[in-house]
């Protein structure tokens, strides 16, 4: 994976959301992630050399390569191609499924998922990516227009924690308005545990991918969700609607997996499809996994 | 169908119990918030349903055990259930005994109606009989409201409880019959009527015993009149009165005689007997006692008392040896209410001997064949026989003359051996003081006789009666047997200073009384229902008896032996015959059994003991007024309902353990 086992023990989440700040908690991953890599990525990615010219006058002169001249007396301008200009919107979900966690000290999805949006916003800002915020639960909260500015950086992690889980989702319509929305072509980051309807938020990320974005979805999802490690009669209690079922939970148990990881299949081969990443994020597993996955498709994209 | 123990209908409401439980349960599962029920819904549609099918038939399983449960304890009964049999055998055994007349006949009028019931919801074809314990019996017969007017038109009697008969009765009556049998017992429990009762004697059949509680749960105030007696020697009269309830209760109580009237305020302390004493001015023949406490049980507030007139109390003393007969007779006779005869014993031929309470044998010389079978089949039909051995007779005649010829039994108590005359005089040295004989003394008996010394006796071989006197060296002197309805006493020495000193003790008369009054006296006062045998009756060709009422019935004297009659109602009877001596009467008083006035009643548990092999149920009291559907075999109707209840209980159990099991390998699959 590329990561140090001692950065992956920095990188637990449970250890860290109790940083509190998630900015200094972002800042944590991402520098720990980055320093734990063998190849530096600080050169490279964000400005890239292209080619030399002739120095013409009305060139600003800090754009003068001194070597070339040292070595051959002539002026030569260093001209750059400015990187991407890559413009990355995060979707986070809000929708009130995503608080939840299956152990009581666990985190939740949401704190989970506000994480990991910080994480990447930071790991963005040092690549001069401008980023950009679409919190949304059943329908958009707060619309952030991405920028690559370190105060717009601190802006956003200021918006990103203060955000409280809000009411039941509607993923599939709300994608859509945000593809109405976003013009230029841009990288989606969906953060969400995409409980909702598969066909229609399959649609809406369709709707992104009919204009040319690249979308990389985060699918956070709790262990007890997968697995379903309960014991015994319990009320079920939808964390949405309030709706409550009595459920045997050992007698549904093996039904309820299956169902389950057909669910998660299912977004995982739809996704392929459509060329849209997927990376499945479980609330346990260190965000630097995330990350390196992040920049994996980062790298290859631009 | 109808139920025997209603009550028990009420746990039917016990079925709410696991109904309550599968609520509780339901409600008790802890809620838990979950992110998204979405997949649970899908699950849910097949699982949850199924679960909650189980659920629901387990529940009902369980209501249903319970509802079954009690509906068995209730016992159901069908009044089908008698007719299923092609032959029905029903005996009603109905309990007329004078406590079901207490009240204001209130047990007897539930009697009629419950049998009167149980005749209507009977098959046209069914055979029914009825025995009344009084002695009455309707035999067989399928016209069933004869039978019902015949039960309507009787009356409860005045005697005791004898449902051992009447019980017994009914077993024989259904012996051999084939088909369904059953008996009806109605009565008002009456613990008295239960007692020593025993099956051990019953026909070995098994007819279904239905035991109706015909006494209802009211007790009746209650006192009875045990008895009533003179004291002897002095003109005073004793009366025992029992109080059957818990509290103490004073009664007035007044004595008629003859030709006066006396009252006395009695006070007894509860469930004890109390006594009363009178001293009337005048002697009177005969009483009546009364007790004036107003309670409902009239008829056992009274108690004749009847000094015996006419049938003295006569001894036939034989012997030749005058000392010893004079010893005897002089000790006899100074009781002065017991009047001797003298004859010898080549007489006893032209000799009615029934009319005798005893014959004194003292020292007699050998018997003629005719005269001993005469005696002996005197003491086998109730006489007694007092028999000094003496020098007269050898052993060897005296252990062939007493053997009953045929039986190959011995009449006496013992066989003798050749007299043996001791070399020191013998001391009494044992008595049995526990014998009625001599029960007025006690271990005192011993002390009278200390100076008493025994010079020889018969030694004895082959006992087979009891002892009841010995010598210090170890011979015994009085030995009794009881045989047939009679009894014997054998002395093993004759009243003679050759033999003893004995006759010349104060000691000796006083015995020879005792024994003389022991033997002879019977209570001149009996219950109803007791037989009462008139002696003397050889030379009358009838008896009349007239009962207390002053209706006269004539007994033929066919036979020309002592007639018997029985009482059927409280008071004097008399019995009148003429024979050589001319008119004789015979009173008696006949009483209510005193353990009448005892209403406490015996428990189901006691009766099913007693009749342990037979299928036996109840209807107590409190039922009686719904005993329109007579029960007939509860305990058939009974096991099915405790069947089903046994096969859900086992189903219920297979269906749990079924699902756990399921449970279990859908856990370890999800291990897997």
């Amino acid at each position: 994976m590329g990561t140090t086992e001692k950065s992956s023990k920095i990188l637990d989440p449970k250890i860290l959301t109790r940083f509190g700040n998630l900015s200094l908690i972002a800042k944590t991953i991402v520098e720990g992630f980055i320093s734990g890599l063998h190849r530096s990525i600080h050169k490279g990615s964000s400005i890239e050399f292209a080619e030399h010219r002739q120095y013409v006058v009305g060139d600003d002169p800090k754009y003068l390569d001194w070597k070339v001249y040292g070595r051959t007396d002539r002026l030569y301008i260093r001209e750059f191609r400015e990187e991407t200009n890559l413009k990355a919107y995060i979707l986070l979900d809000t929708s009130n499924s995503m608080n939840y966690s299956g152990q009581k000290d666990a985190i939740t999805k949401f704190i989970y998922a506000k994480c990991l949006a910080g994480c990447l916003s930071y790991l963005m800002m040092k690549q001069n990516d401008s980023t950009g915020l679409v919190a949304f639960d059943s329908g958009i909260k707060n619309f952030i227009k991405p920028s690559s500015t370190r105060s717009h950086f601190h802006f956003l992690i200021e918006n990103i924690e203060n955000l409280e889980p809000g009411k039941d989702t509607n993923i599939g319509e709300t994608l859509h308005k945000i593809a109405g929305i976003i013009k230029r072509r841009s990288l989606i980051i969906l953060i969400s545990d995409l409980f909702d309807d598969k066909e229609a938020v399959m649609s809406g990320l369709a709707h992104f991918r009919y204009k040319h974005h690249e979308i990389i979805v985060f699918h956070i999802i709790d262990r007890a969700e997968i697995e379903f490690p309960f014991e015994g009669f319990k009320d079920f209690i939808d964390m949405e609607t309030d709706e409550r079922i009595p459920v045997d939970s050992q007698a549904i148990r093996k039904e309820y997996r299956n169902i389950f990881t057909q669910f998660l299949y299912f977004y995982q081969k739809a996704c392929s499809e459509r060329s849209i990443d997927y990376v499945r994020a479980i609330t346990q597993t260190p965000f630097d996994y995330f990350l390196y996955n992040f920049l994996q498709l980062r790298s290859r994209l631009f | 169908m109808g139920f025997l123990q209603p009550l028990f209908l009420w746990g039917i409401a016990g079925v709410s119990i696991p109904v309550l439980i599968h609520l509780f349960s339901r409600r008790k599962s802890p809620p838990y918030y979950f992110s998204t029920l979405r997949f649970i819904k899908l699950t849910r549609k097949k699982t949850i349903r199924r679960q909650k099918l189980e659920e629901i038939l387990i529940l009902l399983l369980r209501a249903i055990l319970i509802a079954f449960l009690f509906i068995a304890a209730a016992q159901p009964v069908s009044k089908r259930a008698l007719f299923r049999e092609k032959e029905s055998w029903v005996i009603l055994v109905l309990d007329d005994s004078a406590s079901m007349s207490s009240l204001s006949g209130y047990a007897w009028k539930n009697l009629q109606r419950a049998s009167e019931q149980i005749l209507a919801s009977l098959n046209k074809q069914t055979h029914v009989a009825v025995i009344f314990t009084g002695g009455k019996i309707i035999p067989f017969s399928i016209i069933h409201q004869d039978i019902a007017k015949k039960i309507r038109e009787s009356q409860p009697g005045f005697h005791g409880n004898t449902l051992q008969n009447a019980i017994e009765q009914a077993f024989s009556m259904l012996d051999k019959k084939s088909g369904y049998l059953k008996i009806f017992v109605i009565t008002d429990m009456q613990k008295s009527g239960w007692k020593n009762f025993s099956s051990a004697t019953f026909k070995k059949i098994n007819p279904d015993i239905t035991i109706i509680d015909a006494g209802g749960e009211e007790k009746p105030v209650n006192l009875t009149l045990k008895d009533f007696y003179p004291l002897s020697g002095k003109a005073m009269y004793v009366g025992e009165i029992i109080n059957w309830n818990d509290r103490e209760i004073t009664a007035e109580i007044k004595i008629t005689g003859d030709d006066f009237e006396v009252t006395k305020s009695v006070t007894v302390s509860g469930k004890k007997t109390g006594e009363f004493e009178v001293k009337p001015d005048k002697d009177s023949q005969s009483f009546k006692v009364e007790i004036l406490y107003s309670d409902d049980l009239k008829p056992d507030n009274y108690f004749y008392y009847q000094k015996e007139r006419g049938a003295e109390k006569k001894v036939l003393l034989a012997g030749s040896d005058d000392t010893s007969v004079f010893y005897i007779k002089s000790s006899v006779q100074s009781t002065g209410t017991i009047t001797v005869d003298i004859r010898k014993t080549n007489e006893f031929q032209d000799i009615f001997l029934g009319k005798y309470r005893t014959i004194l044998m003292v020292n007699p010389q050998k018997i003629e064949q005719n005269i001993r079978e005469k005696i002996i089949e005197y003491i086998v039909d109730g006489g007694t026989l007092i028999y000094f051995a003496g020098d007269r007779i050898t052993s060897e005649d005296f252990n062939r003359d007493w053997t009953i010829e045929g039986k190959n039994e011995f009449l006496m108590p013992a066989k003798i051996a050749e007299k043996s005359e001791f070399l020191r005089p013998g001391k009494v040295a044992w008595v049995a003081a526990a014998h009625p004989l001599f029960a007025e003394f006690g271990e005192k008996t011993i002390d009278y006789l200390k100076t008493t010394r025994f010079n020889a006796c018969f030694p004895i071989r082959e006992i087979t009666g009891d002892i009841l006197m010995k010598l210090d060296n170890g011979y015994p002197l009085l030995l009794e047997k009881k045989i047939g309805k009679g009894r014997i006493f054998l002395f093993t020495f004759n009243v003679h200073r050759q033999w003893t000193n004995f006759q010349n003790k104060p000691f000796f008369p006083v015995m020879m009384s005792m024994l003389v009054e022991y033997l002879s006296g019977y209570t001149n006062s009996i219950s109803v229902g007791d037989s009462v045998i008139v002696k003397g009756t050889e030379n009358a060709d009838s008896v009349s008896v007239i009962n207390p009422m002053g209706e006269k019935i004539i007994i033929k004297n066919t036979e020309k032996k002592a007639v018997s009659y029985i009482p059927d109602i409280p008071g004097i009877w008399t019995a009148i015959f003429s024979d050589k001596e001319g008119e004789q009467r015979q009173c008696i008083s006949a009483n209510i059994p005193w353990q009448e006035g005892d209403f406490s009643k015996i428990s189901y548990g006691e009766i099913r003991t007693i009749f342990k092999k037979n299928r036996i149920s109840f209807v107590s009291s409190g039922q009686m007024e719904k005993l329109i559907l007579t029960e007939v075999s509860s305990g058939k109707l009974m096991m099915v309902f405790l069947n089903f209840a046994l096969g859900l209980l086992l189903s219920e159990l297979i269906l749990s353990n079924v699902l756990v099991f399921l449970k279990q390998r859908i856990a370890r699959d999800v291990k897997h």
